[in-house]
């Protein structure tokens, strides 16, 4: 049961555009999400659905023609006012973030060591030994082995796994509050895949760190999440606490991405795929945009966006069908 | 180890092709040079006591193998017009050039790959665009034209340097540095405004990169990330340009010897291939390549000096 | 859109203006190119001269405007001779791989690594100056760079699904090769040809300027400079305005070449 206590993490009808040739393209059309303390919400959905850029609105790491409106509050701070410098002070102490990809966001040419250092230069005036036994204990914290020797080597010479452990120590060596994971799984393999998604509950039950954990595969965010909102064409679709989005899915999207989830007793059965296509950002839809590839959709759906309707005290669903399929 | 010995073999047989190609292309040529040298009019008798004198009357394979003999023991024949040997020719005229090489070198990197740091960093703002619309002419601009205005200016109008004319460094050091400057400017100009446009390209390049959003997400400002993390990823293209850019020079430097009447190699090679003096423009051909052999050879040491990925071997 | 194809519109504009005034020149200059005129002698830019006149006491800029047309010709010869041999070469070496790749690289590599004058240098001091070897030594100059983009680009689309379906109906590689592929290849091969006119056009000054190029009585705007050069403190602006010119032309084509080059990245 959740605590109603003052949310870490405060959106409230994020809107997030990109200034191009063809106009504003909105790739986020306000949405609203709470993360708590000690939680792990994790927000799910297909590729092109916003989850990303929203993680990036977050740090603030939008290219310079993103137009961010609504508001974005984190320990009772507006995000969105803050001045460069402070944004600053925040990243990487305050709120971390981790990348999918540890091969391309690892910088090829500096030791693996020396980029967790510069984690604690930026934040901390501790001196040189002080930081040098810091980072190999979060090394050996996150599971990797020989830090010492570790410390001296270069990404291409580490396994993805032990890169993502890397990229982890990264993220929380300066203890963030918050730290937002894109992806950390979605390349790794199945078997290291397990031990991340341990790791990273171990971080949120000993060091009281919060995670968003953003996914498009619904069987990880199950693993590991408490709270999940599902994504759809920059929109918030649904939200529950993982145990009744599974049990009790309200958005036709939602079960479909259930129904896509490949089970241990699939092998040989097809793989169920939503029929159709995520809308891109420059397509603007009066009605639902997820009716087209909805079976259960009604005449209403084409003309009129729905509103949340709320299942239960913390499960909501943008359907005019919800609840009733 | 084993790559290091692959590359020394790769530059022995450029070596060898190259002196190969310049022995052949030289023997096929019309005229014999025994006749350019002694004129129309000698007398027939004449004309043979030199040619067999020069050895041009032995078969080919006795003349190849004469050739490369003489290469490994660093005899590269005698000049035809000047009775000297080639080598002592070309070793005269090292210091100028290398002097000029060395200068202009400094200018392009010294000038160049800060400038182009500069113009990616300000990107598609005015700043950025300028430098990138001023480099464009420099690379239009041909470098012998440049010297001549360059020497116009400073030489005859301003009179800040003496216009043309040598002085060695063992005279007078400063007025050595004096009489290269300006021909090392004029050769350096184009390759300035080419290597600004690749660490243009190759930094901004690499600011589109994944780790520099990890590195800006930990808190760090634009600049930082520029200088810790950008520009070493940034320069493993710009090593590569370096190489071509040697060459640049090594070619600017045959013209604008000639614009600023200095006593270096490119001028020999000039006045060699005027004269058809052979056995000299065969040498100083074998010499340069052997240069550019190692030039390149050099740099390859240096990525392996600054990419660890080549280094360690990738993992993949 | 319109701020990234300002250096094609640059490009065409400097290349139209050039290209008009040798047009003009082939039927009409202002002064005769060849009278001389003692009286006349060193006369700065004026009226009359625009540009001024040379120590024979003929006008500079009809000089100038004659010499385009060896600027035109050599470059679009050369780059002629360097397409049609160095896309030939690319192509092979590119579709067919294997040894002949290999050695064929080597050579490229090799002829890429030296300077390019010195290439040409090489090629004339065995044959001889004057135009048709001038522009030879240039085309075989600017073989590699098109030999290696032809190359790239042939090995990329070769194992594309085109060109495994033509193979498949069995269509010959000839036909594969210059059919298929190459319509795909052209991009790049055309802005190489641009930068390569460029190229051509600065190595002729070059060359022209050290009296082992273009050879009297054919106008070189790299010779004028050569022969205006023992007058400079007599009459700077003979020295000037060739230099001005070759810059112009050259600057033309590199904007062209970049400008192509921009619009095709829109694209993508």
């Amino acid at each position: 049961m959740r605590v109603e206590k003052e949310p870490l993490l405060e959106i409230k009808d994020l809107k997030i555009a990109f200034d191009s040739a063809e106009g504003m393209l909105y790739a986020v059309k306000g949405i609203s999400l709470e993360v708590l303390e000690k939680e792990i919400v994790g927000i799910v959905g297909e590729s092109g659905c916003g989850k990303t850029v929203t993680a990036l609105s977050i740090m603030r790491l939008l290219p310079g023609n993103s137009r961010v409106t609504g508001s974005l509050f984190f320990s009772g701070t507006d995000l969105l006012s803050l001045n460069e410098e402070k944004t600053r002070q925040i990243r990487g102490k305050d709120i971390s973030m981790i990348f999918q990809e540890t091969l391309s966001s690892l910088n090829p040419l500096l030791k693996v060591g020396w980029q967790i250092d510069e984690n604690l230069k930026m934040h901390t005036s501790l001196d040189k030994e002080e930081r040098f036994s810091r980072v190999l204990e979060i090394m050996k914290g996150v599971g990797l082995p020989d830090p010492e020797r570790t410390y001296g080597k270069y990404p291409h010479e580490l396994s993805g796994g032990m890169r993502q452990r890397i990229a982890i120590a990264i993220a929380i060596v300066c203890n963030p509050k918050l730290i937002i994971a894109d992806e950390p799984t979605t390349s790794l393999d199945v078997t290291i895949q397990a031990q991340i998604l341990e790791l990273l509950r171990e971080i949120n039950r000993e060091r009281y760190s919060s995670i968003i954990f953003i996914s498009h595969n619904l069987g990880v965010i199950r693993e590991i999440c408490s709270m999940v909102y599902v994504m759809y064409a920059g929109h918030i679709v649904e939200k529950a606490p993982v145990s009744k989005l599974f049990t009790d899915p309200a958005h036709p999207y939602t079960m479909g991405l259930m129904k896509a989830i490949p089970k241990r007793d699939s092998k040989g059965k097809e793989l169920f795929d939503i029929r159709g296509r995520v809308p891109s950002i420059a397509e603007s839809i009066p009605g639902c945009p997820f009716e087209p590839r909805c079976g259960y959709a009604v005449e209403r759906c084409k003309k009129e966006f729905p509103e949340f309707k709320k299942m239960t005290n913390d499960h909501e669903a943008r359907c005019f069908l919800a609840g009733d399929i | 180890m084993y790559v290091y010995v692959k590359k020394l073999f790769a530059m022995v047989f450029t070596v060898l092709l190259v002196s190969l190609i310049a022995f052949v292309a030289f023997e096929v040529i019309p005229g014999n040079p025994a006749l350019s040298r002694l004129g129309v009019d000698a007398e027939e008798s004449q004309f043979e006591a030199l040619s067999a004198e020069l050895g041009l009357d032995d078969p080919l394979e006795e003349r190849l193998s004469r050739w490369i003999r003489g290469l490994l023991t660093g005899d590269l024949g005698t000049s035809m017009r000047y009775s000297v040997p080639v080598s002592d020719l070309i070793f005269d005229r090292i210091p100028v050039t290398l002097s000029l090489a060395v200068m202009a070198m400094m200018f392009i990197t010294l000038i160049g790959i800060p400038l182009g740091i500069v113009s990616a960093k300000y990107g598609h703002r005015l700043p950025g665009i300028l430098i990138s619309m001023i480099s464009q002419i420099g690379m239009a601009i041909p470098s012998f034209w440049s010297g001549i205005i360059l020497m116009y200016i400073f030489g005859i109008v301003l009179r800040w340097v003496s216009p043309g004319g040598y002085v060695p460094w063992s005279e007078d050091a400063v007025g050595a540095f004096k009489s290269l400057l300006l021909p090392a400017i004029a050769i350096a100009l184009p390759s300035i405004a080419s290597i600004i446009r690749y660490t243009r390209n190759s930094v901004m390049d690499q600011m589109k990169s994944d780790y520099v959003q990890l590195a800006l997400s930990k808190g760090l400002n634009m600049n930082s990330v520029l200088y810790k993390h950008v520009l070493k990823n940034s320069l493993i293209p710009i090593i590569t340009v370096l190489g071509m850019i040697a060459a640049n020079i090594l070619g600017g430097s045959i013209v604008i010897e000639q614009v600023f009447t200095l006593p270096g190699l490119g001028r020999l090679l000039i006045n060699a291939i005027s004269t058809r003096d052979l056995p000299l423009v065969q040498g100083m051909v074998l010499y340069i390549a052997f240069i550019i052999v190692i030039i390149n050879f050099l740099i390859d040491i240096v990525y392996t000096v600054i990419d660890p990925r080549i280094r360690l071997g990738a993992r993949g | 859109m319109d701020r990234r194809s300002i250096n094609l519109k640059i490009g065409i504009v400097l290349i139209s203006l050039l290209f008009s005034m040798m047009i003009v020149s082939l039927f009409y200059t202002p002064f005769s190119v060849t009278e001389i005129n003692r009286e006349e002698r060193f006369s700065p830019p004026s009226g009359r001269h625009l540009l001024g006149t040379d120590n024979f006491g003929r006008d500079v800029l009809s000089r100038i405007m004659k010499a385009s047309q060896t600027a035109f010709f050599v470059g679009l010869v050369a780059v002629s001779i360097g397409t049609l041999f160095g896309v030939t070469i690319g192509a092979v070496s590119g579709y067919f791989g294997g040894m002949v790749d290999e050695i064929i690289m080597r050579f490229i590599d090799a002829m890429m690594a030296f300077p390019s004058i010195l290439l040409a240098l090489m090629f004339v001091s065995v044959f001889g100056v004057g135009l048709r070897n001038t522009i030879v030594a240039i085309g075989i100059m600017s073989i590699p760079s098109f030999a290696r983009i032809t190359r790239s680009g042939f090995i990329q689309h070769k194992e594309l699904d085109y060109v495994r379906s033509a193979k498949v109906k069995g269509v010959s590689n000839l036909r594969i090769m210059f059919r298929h592929i190459l319509p795909n290849v052209l991009s790049p091969i055309v802005v190489a040809a641009s930068m390569g006119f460029s190229n051509a056009v600065l190595a002729e000054a070059a060359l022209s300027y050290l009296g082992l190029g273009i050879q009297p009585p054919n106008p070189s705007w790299g010779r004028m400079l050569s022969e205006s050069q023992v007058f400079i403190t007599v009459s700077p602006w003979y020295a000037i305005a060739p230099g001005i010119f070759i810059t112009l032309l050259v600057l033309g084509f590199n904007f062209l070449g970049d400008g192509i080059r921009d619009m095709r990245e829109k694209r993508e």
